[in-house]
C-alpha cells in the first residue's frame, strides 16, 4: 500500500473514534440535562400545589381568626410573588418568603384552640406540610441532578463536547441571603 | 490430579464458603441492630418495640398485600433514634433505600416510628399519593396510631395503622381488604387472617419451580464449570465480586423479601 493511503486510513480511523466518543458523550449530556429538567418540573409542580392550597387555608383561618389580617395578607402576597417567579432563583426567594409567612401563621394558630381542632384545618395543614416536604425533597433531587450535570460539563474530555454543542452550567435552587424576611407590611 | 492440587482446591472452596458466611453475617449486622431478617423489608423492628406475634401478623398481612397486588409493599420500621435528622428526611432516605413498591408503579408505603423522638411518619410512594394523600395519612395516624401510642400500646398502634393502610392500598387495586386485615380488638379472638388453608402452593414461589429438570441439571453444571474456570484463571475474583453484589444489596431484606425499587417524593404525614 502507498504511504499516503495508510496515512489517510489512520486519519479516517481517528475521525471515526472521535465521532463515536462524541456521540456517547453527547447522549450522556442530553440525559443529564433531561434529568435536571424533570427534577425542576417536580419542584414547579409542588410549588404550584402549595400555591393552590393557600387560598383554602386562608379562608379556613379567616373563619376563626378574621382580625389576623397582617399575616393573612403576607401569605397571599407571597403566593402572588411565587406565581410570577420564573427563574429558579426567583422561585427560591418567593418560596422562602412564603415559608416565613406560613411559620408566622403557625405561631398565631396556637392562640386559637378551636381552629387547631378543626378537621378541615388539620387536613389542610397536613397537606401543606406534605407539600413543603415534597418541595424540600424535590429541591434536593434537583440540586443533585444539577451537580451531576455541571460536573459532566466541566470534566475533561466531555467539556469539549459540551462547549461544542452549547451545554451550559445550570444554577442550583438556593435562596439569596435575607430573602426569607418578607417585606414589612406597613399601614 | 496429585494430592497437592486437590488440597489446594479444597482450601479454595472452604475459603469461598467462609467468604459467603462473612458477607451474610456482615450484611445482616450492618443493616439493623435487632431487625429480624425473616421479615425482609416488611417489618424492621430495630428498636425492639414490637412483640413477635405482632411482627408475624404484620409480615403476613404485608405479604398478602404484595401477592394480591403483585407490587404494592408496605414496610413497618422502628428505629432507636433519628440521628439528628428530621423524621421527614429520615423517612424519605429510608424509603428509597428499601425501595418499597415496584419501580414502575411506586406503590410503596413506609410506616416509620422513632423511639427516642417519639415521632411517627407515614411516607407514601409517588404512585400511592392519589389514594393516600397527606390529609388522609394524617387522619389515619390520628385515628389508628396516636391514641394507642399515647396509651403505651405500640403493638396495637402498628397493627391498626398497618391494617388501615393496607385497606387503602388494596382499594387502589380494586381489592377489598376489610375482611382480611386485623385490628387490635381482633388480635386474640379473630380467625379472619392467616396463611391459606392448604398452605402456600408450589407455584406461589416463582418460575424456578417450573423449569424442567434436565434444564436445571444443565444449568447447575454450567454454573459449576464457570466457578471452576473462575478460580483457575482469576483466583475467584469474579465470584467474589458477584457474591458481594448479591449479598450486600437490600441489606437485611434478603431472606424475607426485597423492595421492588420504588421511590417516594416526600408525601405523607407525621405526628
Amino acid at each position: 500500500m502507498k504511504r499516503s493511503t495508510i496515512g489517510l486510513l489512520i486519519v479516517a480511523a481517528l475521525i471515526v473514534i472521535l465521532l463515536i466518543s462524541g456521540i456517547g458523550t453527547y447522549n450522556r449530556l442530553v440525559s443529564a440535562e433531561t434529568n435536571v429538567e424533570n427534577k425542576f418540573a417536580a419542584i414547579e409542580t409542588n410549588l404550584q400545589r402549595r400555591a393552590d392550597l393557600i387560598p383554602n387555608l386562608v379562608e379556613t383561618v379567616k373563619g376563626y381568626a378574621a382580625h389576623e389580617q397582617e399575616v393573612l395578607t403576607a401569605i397571599s402576597d407571597a403566593r402572588a410573588r411565587l406565581g410570577q417567579a420564573r427563574t429558579p432563583e426567583e422561585m427560591a426567594e418567593a418560596d422562602a418568603a412564603l415559608n416565613s409567612a406560613l411559620s408566622r401563621l403557625l405561631v398565631i394558630v396556637e392562640n386559637y384552640p378551636n381552629l387547631k381542632a378543626d378537621t378541615q384545618f388539620t387536613r389542610l395543614m397536613d397537606e401543606l406540610a406534605g407539600t413543603e416536604n415534597r418541595i424540600a425533597v424535590a429541591r434536593q433531587d434537583y440540586n443533585n441532578a444539577v451537580s451531576e450535570y455541571n460536573l459532566l460539563i466541566r470534566r475533561f474530555p466531555s467539556s469539549i463536547y459540551a462547549g461544542m454543542f452549547g451545554f451550559e452550567r445550570k444554577e442550583l435552587f438556593e435562596a439569596r441571603e435575607g430573602a426569607e424576611n418578607a417585606p414589612e407590611v406597613k399601614f | 490430579m496429585n494430592r497437592g492440587r486437590r488440597k489446594r482446591w479444597t482450601a479454595v472452596f472452604a475459603a469461598l464458603l467462609a467468604l459467603v458466611a462473612v458477607f451474610w453475617a456482615n450484611g445482616a449486622a450492618v443493616s439493623a441492630s435487632q431487625a429480624d431478617p425473616r421479615f425482609g423489608v416488611y417489618v424492621q423492628d430495630e428498636a425492639g418495640l414490637i412483640n413477635e406475634t405482632t411482627e408475624i401478623l404484620l409480615y403476613n398481612q404485608a405479604i398478602w398485600l404484595y401477592e394480591r397486588t403483585g407490587s404494592a409493599q408496605i414496610g413497618v420500621v422502628t428505629v432507636n433514634d433519628l440521628g439528628g435528622r428530621t423524621i421527614e428526611e429520615f423517612a424519605v432516605a429510608r424509603f428509597r433505600e428499601m425501595g418499597l413498591g415496584s419501580r414502575e408503579r411506586n406503590d410503596g408505603v413506609l410506616l416509620l416510628y422513632a423511639k427516642e423522638e417519639n415521632r411517627v411518619r407515614i411516607e407514601v410512594g409517588y404512585g400511592m399519593e392519589g389514594r393516600i394523600n397527606d390529609g388522609k395519612a394524617g387522619a389515619i395516624l390520628d385515628q389508628y396510631f396516636v391514641p394507642y401510642r399515647d396509651a403505651g400500646q405500640l403493638n396495637e398502634a402498628f397493627l391498626n395503622t398497618q391494617s388501615a393502610l393496607i385497606i387503602e392500598m388494596a382499594a387502589e387495586y380494586g381489592i377489598d381488604a376489610s375482611g382480611k386485615v386485623m385490628f387490635g380488638e381482633d388480635l386474640f379472638g379473630g380467625e379472619r387472617f392467616g396463611p391459606p388453608e392448604d398452605g402456600y402452593a408450589e407455584e406461589d414461589f416463582g418460575f424456578l419451580s417450573d423449569i424442567p429438570w434436565p434444564v436445571k441439571v444443565l444449568g447447575i453444571a454450567v454454573i459449576v464449570l464457570l466457578l471452576f474456570l473462575d478460580f483457575k484463571f482469576t483466583g475467584g475474583a469474579v465470584t467474589y465480586a458477584i457474591l458481594n453484589l448479591l449479598l450486600s444489596r437490600g441489606g437485611g431484606g434478603r431472606s424475607g423479601g426485597r423492595g421492588g425499587g420504588g421511590s417516594s417524593g416526600g408525601g405523607g404525614a407525621s405526628r
